[in-house]
């Protein structure tokens, strides 16, 4: 499972004479669709932690979020 | 108990009650202010880009929420205007950053026409202050701000102010219409929570209010409107208060009072079952789900360490 990745580019062409920054920050990890189950909180202490709260669509997938969730709880990463 | 699925970190996420930060799409990204910065968390593929970065004159963002359609985003700031931002998924960019080798010549045009996808529609003003709340209904934009007023904003007119609601006195913190966009609901720092009809305000510029509800002994910024009953409001207080109530917005009783002992910074209606879910400050810092109408709890989530000041749903 691909976590973090993180890139960084800089440019210097001279058709372009400008430092050209780019970071991208990805986190592979469980696909989430717009269910309405899924709550996102955010708080004074600079997180924002999702939460099965509502549920889960079916069955299976609740298993699944079960067995995930040791995982998740460990997870950890930045925003920016 | 139960613990969070994931955790982001939020750097110089604001510690503000009254601002209202986070929201997601119904495509499916959440939208996060971190101080002057609009960031898109895609959840489709938990990928992360920036929608905009406001100046210093202008920042930080008091506020954001999309439009129905997922596309659109209005970002209030603190210099009391209001930005309105097309915001097509700009997941290509990242995706084209990371298959990349390289950047060239070409690859740069490339980014920087994917870049171009985000853009600032039109800047709306009306008020004097911050706009910490914001709410869509159809094509009309409902600000409120420091200033304690509230404007609707016909978005697709150039002259875009149709009506201004005067009663609160202090800063306007909470604003939420009806699913049947025909009642709005606003909380301000005053203590109080007016009802305003659509159908009241379209006779009048400036509108009477249709209740208003003084029960609340804290600013009211927590509101969220029933899925499965009409004319139901939830509402919630701030530390003093620390309640949650329940109102019959169409005759303006009070039906339920229930004490929280803690500052309510958000509820979310359950869409799939009868219950209710709110965020709270001090002690706990826990998010609690409720069973309606009993309000019985039926769990406490708990993880944040510092008060909880926003909750979002798909």
């Amino acid at each position: 499972m691909k976590i973090h990745a993180f890139y960084e580019y800089s440019c210097m062409h001279p058709c372009f004479p400008f430092k050209f920054v780019l970071t991208t920050l990805t986190i592979d990890l469980l696909l989430q669709g717009p269910d309405g189950y899924t709550v996102a909180s955010a708080a004074a202490d600079e997180t924002l932690r999702f939460w099965q709260v509502f549920g889960a669509p079916d069955a299976s997938k609740k298993t699944k979020t079960k067995d995930a969730k040791g995982a998740f709880n460990m997870f950890h990463t930045h925003i920016r | 108990m139960q613990s969070a699925d994931r955790t982001l970190d939020a750097p110089d996420l604001l510690d503000d009650y009254y601002l209202n930060l986070l929201d997601w799409s119904s495509t499916n990204v959440l939208s996060i202010a971190l101080n002057n910065t609009v960031y898109l968390w895609h959840a489709s593929d938990s990928s992360i880009s920036e929608l905009l970065n406001a100046d210093e004159e202008e920042g930080p963002v008091t506020s954001l929420s999309w439009a129905l359609d997922g596309t659109q985003i209005a970002v209030g700031l603190n210099n009391s205007v209001v930005q309105l931002w097309d915001s097509q998924s700009n997941k290509r960019v990242n995706k084209t950053c990371l298959s990349l080798p390289r950047f060239s010549h070409s690859n740069i045009m490339a980014i920087a026409k994917f870049d171009m996808i985000q853009l600032q529609l039109r800047a709306l003003k009306g008020h004097h202050e911050r706009v910490g709340a914001l709410a869509w209904n159809g094509p009309i934009l409902t600000t409120g701000g420091l200033d304690g007023i509230i404007i609707n904003h016909d978005v697709r007119i150039r002259d875009h102010i149709v009506q201004t609601y005067r009663g609160h006195t202090q800063e306007v913190c909470g604003l939420k219409w009806s699913p049947s966009g025909q009642q709005l609901a606003s909380g301000g720092n005053d203590n109080l929570l007016y009802i305003w009809d659509k159908s009241m305000a379209s006779h009048n510029p400036s509108s009477q209010y249709f209740h208003q509800l003084d029960e609340h002994c804290a600013a009211v910024k927590a509101l969220a409107w029933c899925p499965f009953q009409n004319n139901l409001l939830a509402s919630g207080g701030g530390s003093s208060d620390g309640c949650i109530k329940f109102w019959n917005t169409q005759t303006g009783a009070c039906l339920n009072t229930v004490d929280t002992h803690s500052q309510v910074s958000s509820l979310l209606w359950n869409r799939h079952e009868r219950e209710l879910l709110s965020s709270h400050g001090p002690n706990q810092n826990q998010l609690t789900l409720w069973k309606y109408p009993s309000m019985v709890k039926i769990t406490e989530l708990t993880g944040h360490t510092a008060r909880v000041l926003h909750m979002a749903q798909v």
